[in-house]
């Protein structure tokens, strides 16, 4: 028993001491964390001092452990990463309203071509460009942080969209996607040159227009990396980088830096005193704590430890009615797509019984009932195409196209129905929701007994299923990649789009052509796969009037044939607490509520 | 006993390598790819493929995993929630904190268990035991999750004794006090099945022969319990004990979610829904060697209290 009680004590003892030297190991505070580093504070410009510490405050569900730009897509690069050019959101005092555009940040001013030679870009950087540690930027840390980012033998998964998204750039993909160590694609052979120490230029294998240039380079994986501490993050055999997973291995150039972060638990920035535009930037600070509970999150607000709150389904219910709560669109349209290859119910595949759906939809109660938009359309009100900013939902052609009441029309859709019904007798269908979306299991189960209600059940029964997303993925692709397709669905929420398509729409008709190869079932609309392959070309990429119509036309034939069901267009809600001055109102694209350019009235 | 210990540690070996097997096929079977995003283009999906060995048969995938960990002690890298880091190493990051929390929330639980148990068995059936045993009752049935959402509302939010979340950067005090509450949490559900445990075993142990021979030769009955019947009703605990510390390390998914510490508690779930399979099958081999090594050191320790079990009945070793 003694041996027994003596070997508990030692085990006691030896897990004490791990649990001793414990708890730093996520914790990487750089030195003097707290205080700005003596390079940065002998640059900084005279100011008055502020009467308090502005430090925003926010809670975030995204536990992020790297902040390599190659590696992470979230707004988290955005504090600390400034780009050649970068989306603004201003707002029209008169008017009230709000849009972004786009501006240089890091370059000095827009891209241009010369000698007539459509495909070459120059891009001219700013002289004074320094990163936080006052280090200078030149057109060597770009080109070097291009080169790992298309590194062929660390292959960042996100990275090719560098070589190839907005614009193509020669070679670019090429290198990217040769084997580790080959070089059959030379770095010298890829269209990123440096001219001198402030000029870039970026050869491209199509012709396109400086806004398309500018948009390509706002994206977070054309970023800069800082070469010293970059050099020293990569393993043994330089396959792969942990650069930007603590602290002290990063460098930033962007709005802030990070004093401390404890992945998992917080980041805490202070203001990059060297940022291009740091006379814009209020905050002193910004302190984010990740908190994944959303009850935990709601208190936190309550007792005003945070000053932002983005309302999940528990914590709407509280603040609903108050008036500082503020809405915003997203990005989704949730849709319902058909298994047309179906081996027996064929009237899956009959553009009647899908119109039928599609006016039987009350899109309206389905939008009340889950906090949503009603959307009988697949572009989302945040779209926009124009360089104005003007968003295609408001323009008048892609108003024409739509069906009133949104679509829900009760007698069109039982006569579509009775025709249906003549033809083929009784409908069953089953509907597979994706189950860790609460809005899509109401949605089903509301349109279960409102098209059982209007049809007749004994003409018309829907079965509702739970599904993991993943599953239901591939079970919908099952059916189109397997001769004689599967009977084992009918109906099957559905919502996967580029990000690309946020600016260039067009892109999102991608995914209902007949040869996507991520297609989720066997869209086959003609008008789509010819009218996509036209709004890819030159001749419609580069005329932004031309673009537009053929775009709101895939769409009008899309709401035509119902390749898929429209219902709703997801939206998000949020509160501030009173202090914060926003500098627009609304969330809006690309840049959402602009933290970084927040001010603060009072502690 | 050098070749009762042999066996058990190449029983735990053989163990660990069925569990690295099933899990490995399991989690790489799971439907989607983690490249899977309508951004990459298919060419580049497959370059991507190549490179993680996802084209070739899950066999083949298997013998690229094995070669790793065996050669370079490589358990993969994460490409999702931690990408470019190995698998291991985002796990190893992550358990000082949960080691330390789930230690203290169980040093505490010991001895408190322990003396809730003895007052249970030496005052049984009085007011003392009714109400321990409806302690224990409440602290089993419970879960962890609505007692720390009652703290955390309560002592945090409503009379700010403690901060709502755990405070990795603040002071030491700050920091010390934001773990009162998850480790409270924590610990009450072991508090409880020790007092159970206890108690049980006391009252049976305290009305045996040697109790009575032990006060007949003048002990009191706080010495006898203490020195007599608290050693003999101990030994099933030592199994217990052993036992809660495969969830120490294992942490505590809601208690870590609700009080944002970042610990290895939800790991799993989060590497599962990214489609992270290096760093899930990483998670796994961890969990199970953790439990492997508990039940190895029982059954060591059972080898070390009770000769019978390390000699099988054999009388000749």
């Amino acid at each position: 028993m003694k041996k027994a009680i003596s070997l508990i004590l030692a085990m006691i003892l030896a897990l004490g001491m791990l649990a001793g030297c414990g708890d730093q190991g996520s914790t990487q505070p750089s030195q003097g964390s707290d205080q700005p580093s003596q390079g940065s504070e002998a640059q900084q410009p005279e100011q008055q001092q502020p009467e308090f510490e502005k430090i925003f405050r926010y809670a975030d569900t995204s536990s992020t452990q790297n902040c390599n730009p190659f590696n992470n897509n979230t707004s988290i690069v955005d504090y600390l990463q400034a780009k050649l050019y970068n989306y603004y959101g201003v707002e029209n005092a008169a008017t009230g309203t709000t849009k972004t555009v786009i501006r240089p940040e890091l370059a000095a001013k827009e891209p241009y071509t010369k000698d007539g030679d459509d495909y070459t870009w120059y891009i001219e950087l700013r002289q004074d460009l320094k990163w936080a540690n006052g280090d200078p930027i030149n057109a060597d840390d770009f080109i070097y942080s291009w080169q790992e980012a298309l590194n062929p033998n660390v292959k960042y998964s996100a990275t090719s969209s560098l070589a190839e998204n907005q614009i193509a750039i020669e070679n670019a993909l090429d290198y990217y996607k040769q084997e580790p160590g080959s070089n059959a694609v030379k770095w010298e052979d890829v269209g990123l040159k440096k001219i001198d120490d402030y000029t870039l230029m970026v050869k491209c294998t199509q012709r396109y227009t400086a806004e398309n240039v500018m948009r390509h380079f706002q994206m977070r994986y054309t970023s800069l990396v800082y070469k010293p501490i970059y050099e020293q993050c990569f393993n043994a055999d330089k396959t792969e980088n942990t650069y930007a997973t603590s602290a002290d291995t990063i460098m930033s150039c962007g709005p802030f830096e990070l004093s401390s972060w404890t992945v998992g638990a917080e980041r805490v920035f202070k203001k990059n005193p060297n940022y291009v535009y740091a006379d814009e930037i209020k905050l002193d600070g910004m302190h984010v704590r990740v908190v994944s509970d959303d009850a935990t999150a709601l208190e936190l607000f309550k007792a005003g430890e945070i000053d932002y709150l983005s309302l999940g389904t528990s914590s709407y219910e509280v603040y609903a009615e108050d008036p500082r709560t503020i809405s915003g669109p997203g990005t989704t349209v949730r849709g319902i797509e058909f298994n047309f290859t179906h081996p027996t119910k064929k009237y899956l595949d009959d553009v009647r019984f899908r119109q039928a759906l599609y006016f039987a939809t009350d899109r309206d109660t389905i939008a009340k009932m889950t906090n949503n938009i009603a959307a009988p359309y697949f572009l989302p009100t945040v779209y926009s195409m124009s360089s104005d900013g003007t968003m295609l939902r408001d323009m008048d052609y892609a108003k024409s196209y739509l069906p009133a009441n949104n679509g829900f029309d009760k007698e069109k859709a039982k006569a579509l129905f009775d025709e249906i019904y003549n033809e083929y007798g009784k409908i069953e269908v089953r509907l597979v929701y994706n189950e860790a979306v609460s809005a899509l299991r109401l949605t089903s189960e509301y349109l279960q007994s409102s098209w059982e209600e209007l049809f007749g059940k004994d003409r018309f029964s829907v079965q509702v299923i739970a599904m993991n997303n993943s599953e239901a993925v591939k079970q919908m692709r099952y059916a189109w990649q397997n001769e004689g397709g599967t009977d084992s669905w009918e109906l099957c929420w559905g919502a996967w789009d580029l990000s690309a398509a946020v600016v260039s729409a067009n892109r999102k008709f991608e995914r209902y052509t007949s040869y996507n190869s991520n297609r989720f079932t066997a869209y086959h609309n003609d008008f789509i796969d010819e009218a996509y392959k036209q709004s890819i070309t030159e001749e419609y990429r580069l005329d932004e009037d031309k673009l537009v119509k053929i775009t709101l036309d895939m769409e009008k034939s899309l709401i035509e044939n119902v390749d898929q069901l429209p219902v709703f267009q997801a939206q998000a809600f949020y509160i501030f607490s009173d202090r914060c001055v926003r500098p627009t109102k609304t969330r809006l694209n690309f840049v959402g509520f602009q933290f970084e350019r927040f001010d603060l009235t009072h502690e | 006993m050098a070749k009762y210990i042999f066996q058990r540690i190449l029983a735990a070996i053989l163990t660990l390598f069925v569990i690295l097997t099933i899990a490995f096929c399991v989690v790489r079977l799971m439907p989607g790819s983690v490249f899977d995003d309508p951004d990459l283009s298919d060419s580049v999906k497959k370059v991507l493929e190549e490179r993680a060995h996802l084209d070739k048969p899950i066999f083949v995938q298997y013998l690229y995993f094995l070669k790793g960990v065996v050669t370079e002690n490589d358990w993969g890298t994460s490409v999702k929630l931690s990408p470019g880091m190995p698998a291991f190493q985002v796990i190893v990051q992550k358990i000082p904190v949960t080691m330390a929390l789930n230690f203290i929330s169980l040093l505490i639980a010991v001895p408190f268990g322990a003396l809730f148990g003895i007052l249970a068995a030496m005052k049984n059936k009085t007011k003392v035991d009714t109400a321990i045993s409806v302690g224990v009752i409440l602290g089993i049935s419970i879960p962890s999750f609505v007692f720390a959402t009652c703290l955390q509302y309560f002592l945090a939010y409503k009379f700010g004794w403690f901060p709502i979340l755990y405070q990795p950067t603040a002071t030491t005090a700050v920091k010390v006090s934001s773990m009162v509450l998850p480790i409270f949490a924590l610990a009450l559900s072991p508090i409880a099945t020790i007092t159970r445990y206890l108690r049980g075993e006391l009252i049976e142990v305290l009305n045996s022969d040697f109790m009575v021979l032990a006060k007949t030769k003048g002990l009191n009955q706080f010495q006898a319990t203490v020195r007599h019947a608290l050693r003999n009703a101990a030994m099933p605990l030592v199994s217990i004990i052993l036992h809660m510390f495969a969830g120490v390390v294992g942490g505590s998914l809601v208690i870590e979610r609700m009080f944002s510490i970042p610990g290895v508690g939800g790991l799993m779930i989060k590497s599962i829904n990214a489609l992270d399979h290096s760093l899930t099958v990483a998670v796994l081999i961890f969990y199970a060697m953790i439990s492997v090594a508990t039940a190895l050191i029982v059954d060591l320790t059972y080898g070390v209290v009770d000769p019978r079990v390390r000699m099988g009945g054999k009388k000749d070793e």
